[in-house]
């Protein structure tokens, strides 16, 4: 008789709950499976609702709307509502270096100088904020610039063939800027550049990620193609900056990663404004909008837009992740925290439409009878 | 969030039994090739110069040794005669499976 009541209890706050929507998949909490772990007690309710990224924009008002639902039940007088993620994607078996990085994300831009490498630098510090685990792979090998961004110490060869990846405030980067400076990388070429590449990716033990982003040298030549056929990537950020020529730019960057099947995530604009040192008030270089119309026209999402404090550009350039430091609050900063969020819910929708496909396989043939 | 494509990908794949390659598509549909036809039809630089040329010879007990996934669209067959650099879009695979 009491599992019977509980067990009518638990239907109703479950159909309760199920006119929860999750605004980015556009399909109820119930069905989507978040809800979990439901323990009911007399009158009160308790459950986890399990994200599918702890940097989900609208977490908070999940949480108000599930507690709306269960309490618009008349016999409910309490809810505890506890937010857990779990990021969905897992690379699923395989034992090589990447098996627990759930999701690989290229940070892409057609031409140097638009802030690419800043880019991810902050994108990722922002997802780990959120208490997402990161990691930044530094590909532009001729022109490494994580390292410098982010103050980290570099990684120390452990001596068995694989190494672990700097670590600098709970993010891990592995950058050509760590190694041999006297290599002088701009000289490399080609075979040699993607060799690096696939050891970055495969000898270093990246451990369980929710968010590995890689920062791609920019361009849309060889290494880029090479560098995406390597691993299975979720998807791509392009970073573009308000130019006349930027939207020819991020559709040639958009066909390269479309040529590929690489899903483009969307495109963050940086330098979208200026914000006056004097009185902190934002001035559009390119007129309003600007970012916007770009990524309509060429059919990507646009992520966000970045304005330029020059004070908080160099603290970002000193090594300064923003959401960490004491411009935690400026205008920057909250852009690039936004643009990680937009991102993060990208990405799990992406996962949701992907389905369940491979998102890597290698077997050898056996010999069998015919 | 503007909703993304959904693109054509493998759900599971294996081996059928000594020559056949079984690929089951995101889009539900089910495939088997005859792995010594893939072979046959590499569509590698190196083969379509050869099959213009008139010289494109390949043995029917070619098998493969190793199946790779390329990137998010592709898969690469190393075969047993030395033969790795064909690139099998999923799509052009999709239509012929
Ligand atoms: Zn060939």
């Amino acid at each position: 008789m009491a599992a019977d009541r509980r067990q009518k209890a638990e239907a109703e706050v479950l159909e309760a709950l199920s006119v929860v929507v999750d605004p980015d998949l556009h399909q109820d909490i119930v069905s989507l499976g978040f809800v979990q772990n439901l323990a009911i007690e007399g009158d009160q309710v308790a459950f986890d609702l399990q994200l599918t990224t702890p940097a989900c924009p609208v977490r908070d008002h999940l949480r108000e709307q599930c507690e709306q639902a269960v309490l618009s039940l008349d016999w409910a007088h309490g809810v505890k509502v506890t937010l857990t993620s779990q990021v969905r994607g897992g690379r699923g078996g395989g034992t090589d270096a990447l098996s627990q990085v759930a999701h690989l994300v290229a940070v892409a831009s057609a031409k140097g100088g638009v802030g690419k490498s800043t880019t991810t630098v902050q994108l990722a510090y922002a997802l780990a904020a959120t208490g997402a685990k990161v990691g930044i792979l530094d590909a532009d090998i001729q022109g490494p610039s994580v390292h410098h961004m982010t103050s980290a110490e570099g990684p120390v060869p452990s001596g068995e063939g694989m190494m672990d990846p700097a670590e600098h405030h709970g993010v891990k980067i592995v950058s050509m800027g760590f190694f041999v400076p006297a290599l002088r990388p701009a000289l490399l070429r080609g075979p040699r550049l993607t060799a690096i590449i696939q050891q970055f990716l495969t000898e270093f033990r990246w451990g369980e990620l929710d968010y590995l982003l890689v920062d791609f040298p920019p361009g849309t030549g060889d290494i880029q193609m090479a560098l995406a056929q390597m691993t299975s990537l979720t998807g791509a950020v392009l970073v573009t900056t308000p130019q006349e020529v930027a939207l020819l730019d991020v559709r040639r960057a958009v066909s390269m990663f479309k040529m590929l099947k690489v899903p483009v995530l969307g495109v963050v604009e940086n330098m979208s404004g200026f914000v006056c040192p004097d009185c902190g008030s934002q001035h559009a270089l390119f007129g309003e909008g600007g970012g916007a119309a770009l990524a309509e026209a060429a059919g990507v999402p646009l992520l966000g837009s970045v304005p330029i404090d020059p004070t908080v550009r160099q603290a970002m350039d000193e090594g300064q992740p923003l959401l960490l430091g004491p411009h935690r609050d400026s205008p920057m900063a909250q852009a690039y925290g936004a643009a990680a969020a937009a991102l993060a819910s990208a990405i799990s929708v992406q996962q949701a439409n992907q389905g369940p496909a491979l998102k890597s396989f290698d077997f050898t043939w056996k010999e069998m009878g015919a | 969030m503007s909703e993304q494509e959904r693109e054509l990908g493998v759900v599971r794949i294996w081996q059928e039994d000594a020559v056949h390659l079984g690929v089951v598509w995101t889009d539900g549909k089910q495939s088997s090739f005859d792995t010594r036809l893939l072979r046959q039809l590499c569509p590698c630089a190196v083969c379509e110069a050869d099959r213009q040329a008139g010289r494109f010879v390949v043995g029917d007990d070619v098998v493969p040794l190793r199946v790779q996934s390329v990137g998010n669209y592709a898969m690469k067959i190393v075969f047993s005669d030395g033969h790795d650099t064909g690139i099998f879009e999923y799509a052009w695979l999709h239509e012929r499976g």
